[in-house]
């Protein structure tokens, strides 16, 4: 190490280094769609491109814990299951070199491999290196070794493993492609590209739920081949494998597929392998297990949160309690689009028992009280304008919230009056007024009392209490005008001449009268004025401009 | 969409993928059980110094241990116990050990260290009895030359217990492995196949990600000379199953970069290809040999696209292109295989016989079957790039002189006009090292060749002298031969 200050171009390097590694690791500790997630990207990205502008190569040289960028070390980490720079060494990576032209794209896929490789337990199949090749990244070098070192002995014999059997040979009669017959002549024939392009998408990821399922159909027959005598036991881990693939709302049909072919294989009884179809059941029903139900919950695309039949069909099949499984797997589910296909789930189910969607709905919170409100109020005659209403009390914002947005849409219903009443009393700012936005649709009179009251409680703040008044003024209408004079005629003298009452029971009642229409009304305002208290004449005065607007005349008529 | 956001989406898509097939739960299950695991064999390790193999000491913890390593089998395969240093893993989950437990797991290091040896793999379960003689194995005293392989020899008998080499982490005054010549692959290629097959054989799993790594050489070496993928029936070393598989691989190969797949897809063919035979491990059947390997294989656990992809093209890779008119076509991977290996079988000798065909009559048997056998697109690919005379193929030229197609030449023009060496040409002589310079077709002959020697019709010296330089334009690449003054020498060979 050089014991020089580091460079510029060092110390952006010593930045992006961990930031890729703890980039990498985030997207284990965290759902890939998280804003810290987001942040590191945004930062690592930034960072890379700014330390691959306009210079030659970026090289990382890699030792067991340490990276290091022209000999200086960029990052260090002793912790062999978190450290970056041991994951790449035990895979055979010596360095990385990045070229100009490295894109979002190009690290995107780095990212992918490197977090691939600090999970996963059946690793045989690639590590790092191979990964990296078969990424074809144009512009990412890899300098590698087959991965550890023997360590003494005999270096040839250390890794090998001599098996104890004799090699296998070819049967004289091996795949022997024809009978003797003659040949025909050959042509040259060009190939249209789009027969080649048709080839090569069948190599593409988009056939591999289908090449499953053919696999699963083929081992299928020979499991109902008594030459075979195939047993479930050895085709069941490939079963469980396609299903953990498989456990995603993209690849449902194959999903349902796997369980139709498992469902086939379990009716099929066969001597030699009593344990068939308790095993094949057993493989059913953890495609709708619990878990399966989170991941397919978890899997629906942002851009199409819809219920999709074959999920249904899945569940009706996999898994014995569908409507719990959903309920259970409900509070777990972070994203919009599964929390959405969740509950048209418990609507799905809940239509025959909506009792156990109230059930559910009296012990959640939150978030997930409101999800199941949703549902209530989605299945026919589970919910009424005075249940929602009720609901506007809740203790949790998220089902007030809820609530209010199934009122907006929903007509006024005179039995709700007693639970608008006890919303009101209970909820404050923006959702109280909503409320009295709903109060004032329904232009019954009986709230006037009732909101009178409120404003008696006095425990909001001056805005709230206009909001409150203007209601009320809305509501009675001129009727109450004689309400509102005792706080606004003025008392004593010339220029001693004040209004009664504290500032905000004149802004209150000025709001009232505000809202009443006619000239009386009008004149009782402005009247007010000069005798309010100093903290109450912004009030009047807002109010006394907006009757000026043209929109007040437009409302009055 | 921002670019971040897309990147997010990109990531997430993928993780959440991953993260279905590798389940946490199950990671926690192998960090938990693999503990219990190490630490009891290390405890039977220690037991089996003071008592003998049947004292009930030692019966209790080996039934544990059988117990504990059947529930790891059962979700693992194969059961990997390795230590690195101070460290130790299983199946790549790397157990956390206690300040505590260290002295065990450096014991355990210290007692299979003696015999050279930094891991165990347990292909299956083992018994508690069988557990029982392997730490008995382990705790005996070490061999002095060559212990690893005397631990082995002594842990053949259990059948499911594979011992590997030790390793360290080396800090330094390393290099970079250099590419390797394409004999040293092909040698490489035919050295992993073996031991792949001889694994199977035994039992064992095989190893994709070794026999991946050779195709990925394959896919190099054969990316900067593609002429050498056709000349694969007639290169490589050994003969038999090796040569087959490696050569078909091949084949294979440039059938895939003739379609134009990309290397991660030829990688993955390649692999397949390697493989596609081992069913005959288990029935020397040719009819049940697909299903056979596909069965073999099946012990590999952990979910890949690539494994998926070569079970099935190895479960299809025996059957036709179309059984009847109405059946679905095997997989991609299957169909390319099929036209892979029967070109193989047909142009290559078994044993001392000769050849069946030469590869331009191979050809013709096949393009009989195109569309019925063969898909009939892969077979007019794979027939334009080995062209209407493959390499390999004996010309008898009108002249009488015997001409060895050893490229296929690129395009419309080539193919009917492949780069060919004279026999028994005084260039370098027959069986030199060097080769004669191959020129094409039409700069040695004005007119078409007499016919296609079969093998048969082939003299003993020309058949020898065809072999030895295929096997030499083969490692060297024909490009190394083209003479730069062929035109002229072509000139003035031609016969007035």
């Amino acid at each position: 190490m050089t014991a020089e200050q580091p460079t510029p171009r060092q110390r952006e390097v010593g930045r992006l280094v961990p930031l890729l590694a703890s980039t990498a690791r985030a997207f284990l500790l965290y759902d890939a769609g998280n804003e810290a997630v987001r942040r590191s990207l945004a930062a690592l990205v930034e960072t890379f491109s700014s330390a691959l502008a306009g210079e030659a190569s970026l090289r990382l040289d890699v030792t067991p814990f340490e990276i290091e960028f022209e000999r200086r070390r960029v990052y260090l980490d002793r912790d062999r299951e978190h450290s970056l720079a041991f994951r790449l060494y035990r895979d055979g990576v010596r360095a990385l070199v990045f070229r100009p032209g490295f894109s979002g794209s190009d690290l995107a896929r780095l990212l992918e491999i490197l977090s691939l490789r600090y999970a996963g337990i059946h690793q045989h199949e690639d590590d790092t290196v191979t990964l990296l090749w078969k990424a074809g990244l144009r512009s990412l070098d890899v300098v590698a070794v087959e991965g550890l070192t023997p360590d003494g002995g005999s270096a040839e014999e250390a890794p090998r493993a001599v098996a104890p059997e004799p090699r296998p040979y070819l049967p004289e009669d091996v795949d022997l492609p024809l009978a003797a017959s003659r040949g025909t002549p050959v042509e040259r024939l060009d190939v249209a590209p789009r027969e080649l392009a048709a080839l090569r998408d069948e190599a593409g990821p988009g056939r591999l739920a289908e090449e499953g399922l053919r696999l699963l159909e083929l081992l299928g027959r020979a499991l109902e081949d008594p030459a075979e005598r195939l047993s479930f036991s050895e085709v069941a881990p490939l079963c469980e494998e396609m299903r953990d693939a498989l456990l995603s709302t993209e690849t449902l049909p194959a999903l349902l597929g796997l369980v139709r072919q498992l469902q086939r294989l379990a009716r099929f009884p066969v001597a030699w392998d009593p344990e068939r179809h308790a095993a094949a059941v057993a493989v059913i029903l953890s495609c709708g297990s619990d878990r399966a139900v989170r991941s397919l919950l978890h899997s629906v695309p942002t851009e199409c949160p819809q219920l999709r039949p074959e999920l249904i069909e899945l569940l009706d099949i996999a898994c014995p309690d569908p409507f719990t499984s959903v309920a259970e797997a409900l509070p777990l589910e972070e994203r919009d689009s599964g929390r959405a296909v969740a509950r048209q789930l418990l609507e799905h189910y809940g239509r025959r028992r909506g009792q156990l969607v109230r059930r559910r709905f009296a012990v959640a919170r939150g978030r997930v009280a409101a999800d199941l409100l949703r549902s209530l109020a989605r299945l026919e005659g589970e919910t009424t304008p005075a249940f929602l209403a009720r609901q506007c009390a809740h203790a949790d914002p998220e089902v007030r919230e809820e609530a209010l947005w199934h009122l907006e849409r929903t007509a006024f219903s005179s039995s709700a009056g007693p639970a608008f009443v006890e919303a009101l009393r209970e909820t404050r700012g923006e959702q109280r007024t909503r409320l009295l936005a709903l109060v004032e649709r329904s232009r019954d009179r009986r709230f006037v009392d009732p909101l009178l009251r409120l404003l008696e409680r006095g425990a909001h703040d001056t805005e709230e209490a206009v909001a409150i008044a203007r209601v009320i003024g809305r509501l009675e209408g001129r009727e109450g005008l004689g309400r509102w004079e005792r706080w606004l005629r003025p008392k004593g003298r010339f220029f001693a001449r004040r209004l009664p009452g504290s500032a905000r029971q004149q802004a209150v009642a000025a709001a009232a009268v505000a809202e009443i229409p006619g000239t009386e009304a009008a004149r009782l305002l402005r009247s007010t004025l000069a005798a309010a208290d100093r903290d109450a004449r912004p009030w009047i005065e807002r109010l006394l401009a907006r009757q000026e607007e043209p929109a007040w005349a437009g409302y009055a008529s | 969409m921002s670019t971040i956001e897309t990147l997010q989406e990109r990531l997430a898509r993928t993780l959440n993928g991953a993260a279905r097939a590798a389940d946490r739960v199950l990671a926690a299950h192998v960090r938990e059980e693999g503990h219990r695991f190490a630490f009891l064999l290390a405890g039977l390790v220690r037991a089996s110094r003071l008592y003998a193999l049947d004292n009930d000491a030692l019966l209790q913890p080996s039934e544990e241990l059988a117990q504990t390593l059947a529930g790891l089998a059962e979700r693992l395969g194969v059961v990997q116990l390795v230590l690195v240093e101070d460290q130790v893993y299983l199946n790549d989950v790397r157990l956390r050990v206690r300040p505590s437990e260290q002295a065990v797991v450096d014991h355990l290091g210290a007692e299979l260290g003696r015999h050279d040896v930094g891991g165990l793999s347990f292909h299956r379960p083992l018994p508690a009895e069988g557990l029982r003689s392997l730490a008995a194995a382990i705790s005996s005293e070490a061999r002095a030359e060559r212990p690893a392989a005397a631990l082995r020899a002594e842990l053949a008998g259990l059948r499911v217990v594979e011992t590997t080499g030790r390793w360290r982490f080396r800090i330094g005054g390393e290099r970079a492995e250099a590419k390797r010549s394409y004999p040293e692959v092909l040698e490489r290629a035919e050295r992993v196949v073996a031991d792949t097959l001889g694994r199977l054989s035994a039992g064992w799993t095989a190893n994709p990600l070794r026999v991946r790594r050779v195709v990925i050489d394959l896919v190099e070496c054969l990316g900067q000379a593609p002429e050498r993928a056709a000349l694969a029936p007639f290169a490589g070393a050994s003969s038999g199953s090796e040569r087959h598989l490696v050569s078909v691989c091949q084949l294979a190969l440039l059938l895939g970069r003739a379609l134009g797949l990309d290397e991660a897809t030829l990688s993955d063919l390649g692999v397949a290809a390697l493989l596609h035979d081992v069913g005959y491990l288990e029935s020397e059947d040719p009819a049940g040999h697909a299903l056979a390997g596909t069965r073999l294989l099946l012990r590999q656990r952990g979910w890949s696209e690539a494994k998926l992809r070569r079970l099935l093209a190895i479960a299809e890779h025996a059957g036709d292109h179309r059984e009847t008119a109405r059946s679905e076509p095997p997989s991609l991977f299957a169909r390319i295989l099929h036209i892979a290996e029967h070109y193989d079988l047909l142009v290559t000798a078994r044993g001392d016989e000769v050849p069946l065909h030469s590869p331009a009559s191979a050809l013709e048997r096949m393009w009989s079957g195109r569309g019925t056998r063969y898909d009939p697109t892969l077979l007019a690919v794979f027939v334009n790039e080995l062209g209407c005379w493959p390499p390999g193929t004996l010309l008898e030229l009108a002249d009488g002189r015997l001409a060895l197609v050893v490229a296929a030449r690129p395009g419309s023009t080539g193919w009917a006009n492949p780069s060919v060496s004279l026999l028994g040409a005084d260039d370098d002589g027959p069986g030199s090292a060097k080769t004669p310079a191959a020129y094409p077709l039409d700069q040695l002959a004005r007119e078409e060749p007499r016919r296609v020697l079969a093998p048969a019709l082939v003299p003993e010296a020309a058949r020898s002298e065809s072999r030895a330089l295929l096997a030499a334009v083969a490692a060297q690449g024909a490009d190394a031969r083209r003479d730069p003054r062929c035109d002229m020498l072509a000139l003035a060979r031609v016969p007035t």
